[in-house]
Parts: C-alpha cells; structure tokens; sequence
C-alpha cells in the first residue's frame, strides 16, 4: 500500500544560472520584504486584526469588528458597480466546472467578473501553498482562495492573518448552516471564528473494499457489517484467508493497509483510541489504549504477513493493483469507490463491495473526517462579494456539480448525497453512515500538521517493516512524533 | 592591434598597452555574465545567506534569531547527519558507475554504422522523458513480487530483493533508476563531442607503431578526453548530491526514511513546513560541503587532465 | 597540427580486417539491446498514451492495448489549449536559448584564452553558483521579481539566459575552447586578426560539436522546466506545456478518475520537438571540421 504522498515532481532545475531571476541586491530584497511583509505579524491570537490594512480606502477595508463589516458589506452588495474577483484554485482545473461557478456568480451579479487562475500542481496539493504563500507576501493573491483544514495550512493561514472571517456575512445573510453536514461546518471553525464554508470532503479511509471474486475463491461470504461477528479479528482472517501464494510468489496480497497518519488513525479509532490525544499535544503510539490496533498492525504485516506494505506499490497505485484483481481487501474510502470503478477493466477479475470497519462499543464505526474549504483573502477588497462566490460554490448546484463534473469527492452537503450520482451506487452509499456519525481529525496543537504527518509516517514503518522488535520500534516512532508536537508553535 | 599573447613581463613602468588591451578585452567578453550575476544572482543568494538567520515562513516578514538554524541542524536534528550520509552514499554509488557507463555507451555509439543516429536517439530517450514518467516505470519494474527484474532474478534461481519496500535496497533502487536514465543522457552527449575532439593522426601513429584497440584506447583516448571526464565528473558529483527527484517520486524518503537525502530535507524544511530560515541554514552548510569538494578535484586536476591547447 | 578527421570511427575499428565484420555484428548487436532497453520508457509512453483508462490502470501492464484509442489525441487538444502553451513553449525557449549560447560564448572565451587578475577567482564563482539549492533562492527571486513588475510575464523566465546561458554552459564551453590549440589563434593575430575575429573564425566554427552540444542541452531544460514558469506565470494563456500538462495530473482525496492515457499523450506531444531536434542535431556531436594546411 502507498503512503499518502504527493506522487509527481516540480521539474527541478539542476543548472541554476539558466533559471537565475530576481534583481538588485539584497537592500532592495530587505526594502520589499518589509513593505510585502503581511500585516499580521507572527502569531496574533486574534485573527481579526490582521484584517487588511492595505486596501485603499474601500468601506470593507480595515475591519476589525464586527459591526464595522457590516455595514459595508450592504452598502457593497447592493452596488452595481463592475467588479472583478480573482479567483486562485488548484481544484477543479481541467475541468468545465470552475466556469459553470463562474458562470453562475456572473448570472446573479451581471456587473461582476471573475478571473480564474489556475494553480496546476504536480499532483500533490502541496505545491501549490508555497506559491499561495508567497503570493500573499507579495499582496498579490486572489479575492477567492483556498487554505484546506486537512492539509494543516489552513491552521497557519487562520493565525497568520491570512483569511477573512465569515461570522458576519453568516449572521447578515442569515445563511442556514444545516445545509451541510455539521461536521463539516466545524471544520470551518478555529480559533472562535468561521473561516469558510465546506468545499470537498470524505470520512477517510474508513472503509474496507472486497474484491468479491477473490472472496469467492477462497470461499467466503462477503462480510455483514451491521453482524455482532463483525470484528476486528475477522477482518484480520479475511486478510489472510485472502491472500495467496505461490510457493514464494505472491499472487494476490490479502489486504493493503494504509499505513500512513491517517489510515493508522482509523485503526486506532478501531479500538475507540487515536495516534495523537484530544488535545493535540501528545503522541499516543505507546498508550495502552491504542496498543492493540498496533499489534494488529503488526500482526498482519509482520506475523502474518499478508499486507501489501508500501513501497512494494508504486506511489498511488493502490487502487491499479486493486482493481486487476492483486489484492484482496484494500483500506479505503468513498473517494476510492468512483476511481476502483473506472479502473477495473475485467469483472471476471474483480468486482467491488465496500463494506464499513466494524462498530466499537460507543455505536460509531472508526472514521477520520477530512475535507476543505473556501476561503476570502484578507487583503481582498471586495470581501463580501468574494463571500457571495463562496456561497455559489458551497451551494447545492456547486457543491453536487464538484462531485460529476470537477471530479473532486464533495459529500459534504446531505441533499447531494440524494442525487442519483451517488445513489445509483450501493457502494458509495455505505459511506453514509459515517457522515452521519463523522468523527474530526485532531488537530496539533502547535499547528505543525504537515511535519506530524510526515514524521509519523516515516518513523512508524519502522514498525511494519519488522527490522526491530516491535516495542522498540513503536517507543521511537512515539519519540520521533512527539519531538514534533513540543516544537513551538510558529 | 590587439594580440592573444598572455601577459609577456610587464615593463618597468607598469602594464604594457598590449597587456592592458588584453586585460580588458577579458573583462569585456566576461560582462554578460558580471552584469548578470549581480543582478540576477547575487541579490538572492546574499538573501538566502540572510535568511539562514532567521525565522522565516514566507508570510510574515524574517526575524532574526542567530545562530540557532545552524546549531539545530548539528544537534537537534535527528535527520542531518543521516541524510547527509546517505547522500554521499548514493553519490559514491552513481557518479563512478555513470561515468563509466556513458562514457562506454559514447564509445560505443561513435562508430559509423548505419542507423547510428536512430540508435543515439534511442539512448538518449530516457533523458527525454520527463523524469517522473521514467520514475514511475522503474518503481513497476523493480516491485518485489511481479516487477520485471525480480521476475528475470528468479527465472534463474535468485530471489531478488524487496527494492524499494525495503531499507537497504531503496538506495541501490534509486542508483539503478539514475543510470537508466543517465547513461544515454546529456552527460554521453558531452562524451561524444569530447571523442569528436581527438585528432586522427594520434590514432594512427600509435596504431603504426603497433598498438592494439584497447592499447589505443588507454593511450590516446582517454587522455585526450580528460577535460570531458574532468567536466563530467565535477558536475556529477554537484548533480548526484542534489539527488531529490527520483527520491520525491518513488519512495517519498521513505521507507523509515531511507532514501531521506538532503535535498529532500531541505524542501520538505522549505516548503512542507515552511522553515524558510532553517532550509537557508541547511542549503549553505551543503553549498560550503560541494564548494569544497569542487575545489578539490579543480585542484588536483592539474595532474591528470590535459588541455591539448596549453 | 590537423584538426580531428571528420569521419568518426572507434579506435578499435583501426585494426585488421577480419575482426572488422565481427567487430560491427557485435557492435549492431550491443546496439540493438540496450536500445531497446534506453527505448523502452518512451515506447511504453506512447502505448499508453493510446490505451483506455481501465487499461492504463490494470497490472501487469500490456504492453499493447487492446484497441489504439487514437482519438486520445484529439481529446487533449480539445480538452486543454495545448497548441497555445507550446507556442508559449516555443517562445520562451526561441528568446532564452539563442541569448544563452551567444551569451555563454562569450563569457567561456574569456575564461578559456585570456588572463587577467581574478579570473580563477571568477570561475570558482561562477561554478559556486550550481552549489546553491534553489529552494531557498526561489522565494527572494520571486519577491524581487515582483517588485520590478516581470512577475506573470516570461521576462524571468528569458532575461536572466541572456547573462552567460549559466554556469553549465559556460563550464562546458570552455573546457573545449581550453582544447583548441592556441597556435592557431596565433597564426590569425599574425595575420591581423582581432580578439573577435579569432574568436568568430576560429573558435566557433571548431566548437560546433560543443556548441551543438550545449543547444540541445540548453532546449531540454528550457522546454521541461516546470518551476519557473509554475510560480511566475497565473494567468493560464501564459503558461507553458510543462505546466499545462499538470492539468491532466489528479490530485490526491479527489476522486481521481484515471486519467493516465492523456497524460502520456499530451507527454508525448510535449517530448515531439525535443525529439526531433536531437535527431536532427546529431550530426554536429559527431562531425568535425576538417582543417587543411596547418602543418607542425
């Protein structure tokens, strides 16, 4: 199984005097960089005064209270002066859907304009935010943007100053937040204040897919998981039931784990624990309480030995090797229902039945919510118009068109999981339990999400991999962990 | 008249006219890349060199904090010196093997036989490819249980290692994709226009004083091509101990950080956790490492490189 | 002394005559396999490019698919304004590489045939500038091509070649301008010419293999740099193939509708010019010039 990555390059230069660029000595360099410095200056605990400072006399400028938004978001909405948002997005490129929101923003205001550019990353989220990041320095970021909860950036973006509150526009419009599942609406929350409404979002790699012609093979039935024998422990002897061998040669590996943060955390929910505590400061990789979804790990993978581990799967390829039928059961999610689909090529190979991890003793079934937002730059001038686009992408029609036309995974609205896109496969649909009963990600405390991340996934395979004996193993990749979580906050 | 001659011993009063004009002509074909440097070049760099004093996410603007990016690397980071040895590991692994193997594959291909062109083209397509295709080929090829290296291994009686999923193999993995993709590439290119360099009459005075192919080989071409492999080696190792790329796509440092090279370390620093400050820190401490190595090899390549035109 | 011949043969080739007919069946032979071999990558890019998305997907892999989807092609160009970027490809490659190699000329002539105060000092310089990774020049060249207004312009991604074409290319021209015999040089100053006349008539024309070298490897870095153009180009009818071909990359949590089959078209169309230029260029690697007269 592939550790969730971001599997493409950035066409790095080796020969850097080709590339050169930039100018005029490092005073010019100190001069800009105090002058494109953001307003917020490290770490203010109160977002709202890092609101723009910049923005040139226009009434939404400079609003550090609440009432003083308000009254020129009125004054704003109802103008019909020509308005131009810039809109910076990595998703949905490619696709028709980032115009039909652009299309539809423009039916409702025929004065207005948008002009979408395109952040084209090499497959990965990832290298988009160092541009973003660069591109507020500069004071030259799009009105509309996006700093997503589950890639950490948005933890740093909210106490850099980088976002606009929403709380008022909601309070104004009288938007009703239920359209969304509540959970999602959370997301949108830190630090006392509403950044955004949901864009994309999933539970995780909550689920198990079966191949049903492997489990026929070996004589199985496909699992019932609403069964009291619905365990854990049966879902480790389906994985070795499942996997075959020739002599040596692996034909089929029984189950492909996801081996990273957030596959270990739905495991760890298994047993009603996490990898990290609730209040995001402590690793919890040696806790007593998540010590059995460890050794169940381990088993499978070391014990056992009928786990695909990572790096045995080329980066990203999991659901490839799914769908022709080389594995037997892959951790995974409803985002992975509609790919598996696409890929699989023969049905005598391999056909999908996704079924949930089993129930814990509190009712819920192990999940990880995860998902994004849409955001208002807080150097835009026009926020409350850049609210109202936001509106339109989060709407019904957005939010479902995200879904069967951006080809990003969106369930994030309950009525859109009504639409026949979803509805008219059993499979995506067993994933709507756990919306229901959505589970948050913690969060680290110090709001270095993309190093915790990273750490564990790179110290826990020294669990996996079997080199040293277990508790060793697990005491250093706690070690390694929580050496991140102490690290202050930046 | 300006003339070529190097500085002939200056008079007593001072620089000769002729020595002046050829001073400044030097300077003069030298000023694009002067006037470039300063403006291109050398405002980042300082900056950079700044930075590593600082704080530093993107967002706000630098503070200043010391010494402390420097000290950290050498003591608080568990994976500094660990990287660093796995790069020189990687580098002492591919740049003797790439060497050899391009330097085989000029030879090879600078013959006049029919289709030459159409088989040069075909060696240096892996270079053509953008890396990260040519990356995700290889990680097939070399997967454990059905990748076709394994499977040839088998076939005669050797079961072959986990590759990329393990941690001794990855680096050997990532040494074979670096000459896959190197031994046609630019660097055999630079080779080819080397050997167009040697003059004929030395191939045949020594074939007339008897010599065999390989005797020639040994004799008169690689001497006469040292200024090529001086200029190959000296940017393969700068190359090599950049290796990032084929890491980042394959094995993303992993597993448990095994192919976790320096570079690596310095982007995820950068731009993963957006430590400007400390990615600064680490990219000077490594430029100090490569400028040092270079010196060295330009300093002793005085004894085995030959410049026909001295 | 006589330049190289013009004619390149291996050195092993120079010996008798009946190992000459094993000595080229060997040759063709070695030949043929590690072409197919060094071939394999593009040969599986382009079988892919004409595959099905379940096809591109599934393992192990064939090598052929089952029906070429030929129209994979036409899809890219209409999905995406393909023929716009490779112009901007074109463009940008067509002001940054002819300033380069004229640029670099320049600068390796005065590192290779003169002496002055400094100049070693200089070339060490010149080389410390690959020694840098760019992760942490990248960021203050953007803020300061901000400042100066390049930013979202191909400026940045041009102007800075016209300053030597960087330190490869002036390392690797002079190391073959150090090559070059100065009596021939001297021979010309005789006769009344000029720094700049050596230079354009002498030098230049022996360094063809080296120039052409340099060209071609010039072209390649220009033509797939994804960087620059990545982070100083936003608005879409500016970029280049490199970053438009990103557009057919999925992003992870996505539901990532496999899309592998144009992706390998629209690499094959980006890799066509590279190709082609190479092929065509190859003959100056492997040809000299003949030099009549010079007699030592």
């Amino acid at each position: 199984m592939a550790i969730p990555a971001t599997p493409a390059s950035l066409g790095r230069r080796r020969f850097l005097g080709m590339v050169a660029s930039a100018l005029v000595g490092s005073a010019a360099l100190v001069a800009c960089s105090s002058q494109s410095a953001a307003p917020a200056a490290g770490n203010t605990p109160a977002p709202s005064s890092a609101a723009p400072t910049a923005a040139a006399g226009a009434p939404t400028a400079a609003a550090t209270t609440s009432s003083a938004a308000q009254p020129a978001a009125t004054a704003a909405s109802q103008s019909n002066e020509p308005i131009t948002l810039i809109w910076d997005t990595f998703r949905g490129i490619g696709t028709p859907w980032p115009q039909h929101m652009i299309d539809t923003y423009v039916k409702q205001f025929p004065n207005r304009k948008i002009t979408l550019r395109p952040i084209p990353v090499p497959g990965g989220q990832q290298e988009a935010y160092p541009k973003m990041y660069a591109m507020y320095a500069a004071h030259t970021l799009g009105d509309n943007i996006a700093f997503d909860p589950s890639h950490w950036e948005f933890y740093r973006a909210v106490p850099q100053g980088i976002l606009f509150p929403v709380d008022d526009f909601v309070a104004q419009d009288k938007l009703d937040l239920t359209q969304w599942f509540k959970a999602f609406i959370d997301m949108q929350h830190f630090k006392g204040k509403m950044w955004g409404l949901p864009s994309w979002g999933w539970t995780g790699v909550d689920g198990l897919h079966f191949n049903e012609i492997a489990l026929q093979e070996v004589g199985l039935p496909v699992p019932d998981q609403n069964s009291p024998d619905w365990t854990m422990d049966k879902v480790r002897e389906y994985a070795d039931k499942l996997n075959k061998k020739t002599g040596n040669q692996v034909d089929r590996y029984g189950i492909d784990l996801s081996l990273g943060a957030a596959g270990v955390t739905i495991i760890a929910r298994a047993w009603t624990s996490d990898i990290i505590s609730e209040d995001g400061k402590k690793a919890l990789l040696t806790d007593p309480s998540v010590l059995p979804a460890m050794q169940w790990i381990y088993d499978i993978c070391q014990t056992d030995k009928v786990d695909a581990l990572p790096g045995s799967i080329p980066s990203g390829k999991d659901n490839a090797l799914f769908s022709s039928g080389k594995i037997g059961v892959l951790q995974g999610g409803s985002l992975s229902v509609t790919e598996l689909d696409t890929a699989i090529k023969d049905p005598k190979v391999t056909k999908l039945k996704s079924v949930l991890f089993p129930k814990r003793p509190d009712g819920k079934r192990p999940n990880q919510l995860r998902g994004g937002t849409w955001n208002v730059n807080s150097q835009s001038k026009h926020p409350y118009e850049a609210w109202q686009f936001i509106k339109v992408l989060s709407s019904y029609d957005g939010i479902l068109t995200f879904n069967t036309e951006g080809d990003n995974g969106a369930l994030t609205r309950p009525d859109v999981l009504k639409d026949k896109f979803f509805t008219q496969n059993p499979n995506f649909m067993v994933f709507l339990e756990n919306l229901n009963n959505a589970i948050l990600a913690i969060v680290p405390f110090n709001a270095h999400g993309t190093e915790y991340e990273t750490t564990f996934t790179q110290s826990f395979a020294n669990v996996y991999l079997g080199k040293s004996d277990f508790k060793t193993a697990l005491q250093t990749a706690q070690n390694a962990v929580q050496a991140v979580l102490d690290k202050p906050a930046t | 008249m300006e003339t070529q001659l190097p500085a002939a011993p200056a008079p007593r009063r001072g620089l000769s006219p002729r020595r002046r004009r050829h001073i400044i002509s030097g300077y003069l074909y030298l000023s694009p890349w002067i006037i470039g440097f300063f403006l291109f070049w050398l405002g980042p760099a300082l900056a950079s060199l700044v930075l590593s004093f600082t704080t530093y996410n993107i967002i706000s603007p630098p503070t200043f904090s010391g010494l402390t990016n420097y000290v950290q690397a050498f003591t608080q980071d568990e994976l500094f010196w660990p990287s660093l040895l796995k790069t020189i590991y990687y580098a002492g692994a591919s740049v003797p093997l790439g060497l050899i193997g391009s330097l085989a594959a000029a030879l090879l291909l600078n013959v006049k036989v029919r289709g030459t062109s159409f088989f040069r083209t075909l060696f240096f397509m892996p270079s053509l490819i953008p890396i990260v295709a040519s990356t995700i080929l290889w990680a097939w090829l070399l997967q454990p249980d059905w990748g076709l290296l394994n499977g040839f291994l088998y076939r005669i009686g050797i079961t072959g290692p986990r590759w990329f999923e393990s941690q001794e193999w990855a680096i050997p993995g990532l040494v074979s994709l670096a000459l896959w993709t190197s031994v046609g590439g630019p660097r055999m290119i630079i080779f080819l226009a080397g050997l167009q360099g040697v003059p004929e009459e030395l191939y045949d005075a020594a074939s007339i004083d008897g010599a065999t192919r390989l005797q020639r080989l040994w004799h008169v071409t690689l001497p006469m091509i040292t200024p090529t492999i001086f200029f190959n080696l000296v940017l393969g190792v700068i190359g090599a101990l950049q290796v990032f790329t084929s890491a980042f796509v394959a094995t993303q440092g992993g597993p448990a950080y095994a192919t976790w090279f320096y570079a690596l370390n310095i982007y995820y620093q950068a731009f993963q956790y957006f430590n400007m400050g400390y990615a600064a820190a680490l990219a000077w401490l490594f430029a100090i490492l490569i400028v040092v190595l270079t010196w060295l090899q330009l300093r002793t390549s005085k004894s085995w490189v030959y410049y026909g035109g001295e | 002394m006589a330049r190289a011949a013009a004619v390149p043969v291996p050195a092993w080739s120079l010996a008798g005559g009946q190992s000459h007919v094993i000595g080229r069946t060997l040759t063709y032979l070695i030949l043929a396999i590690f072409s197919l071999v060094m071939g394999f990558p593009f040969i599986w890019t382009i079988s892919s490019s004409l595959k099905t998305p379940a096809e591109t997907q599934f393992f192990p892999p064939q090598i052929f698919p089952a029906i070429p989807q030929w129209d994979n092609y036409v899809h890219v160009f209409v999905a995406q304004p393909i023929a716009q970027w490779f112009l901007n490809s074109f463009i940008v490659a067509g002001i940054a590489i002819p300033g380069a190699v004229i640029t670099g000329t320049l600068v390796a002539y005065s590192f290779a045939r003169f002496d002055y105060p400094g100049r070693d000092f200089l070339f060490m310089v010149l080389l410390s500038t690959m020694m840098i990774p760019y992760e942490v020049t990248l960021i203050p060249q953007y803020l300061v091509f901000v400042q100066i207004h390049w930013v979202n312009t191909f400026l940045p991604l041009t102007v800075p070649a016209w300053g030597g074409g960087g330190a490869f290319t002036v390392f690797l021209l002079r190391q073959f301008f150090m090559t070059i015999p100065r009596e021939l040089d001297d021979a010309a100053s005789v006769d009344g010419a000029n720094s700049f006349t050596v230079l354009w008539n002498i030098i230049v024309p022996l360094s063809r293999p080296a120039l052409a070298t340099v060209a071609i490897l010039l072209f390649l870095n220009t033509w797939n740099d994804f960087l620059g153009p990545f982070i100083y180009l936003n608005d879409p009818h500016l970029f280049t193939m490199s970053v438009g071909l990103r557009f057919f990359q999925t992003v992870p949590e996505s539901l990532n509708v496999p899309q592998d089959n144009l992706l390998m078209a629209a690499t094959v169309i980006m890799s066509v010019p590279s190709i082609i230029l190479f092929f065509a260029a190859q003959r100056y690697f492997v040809q000299g010039i003949v030099m009549s007269g010079l007699k030592m």
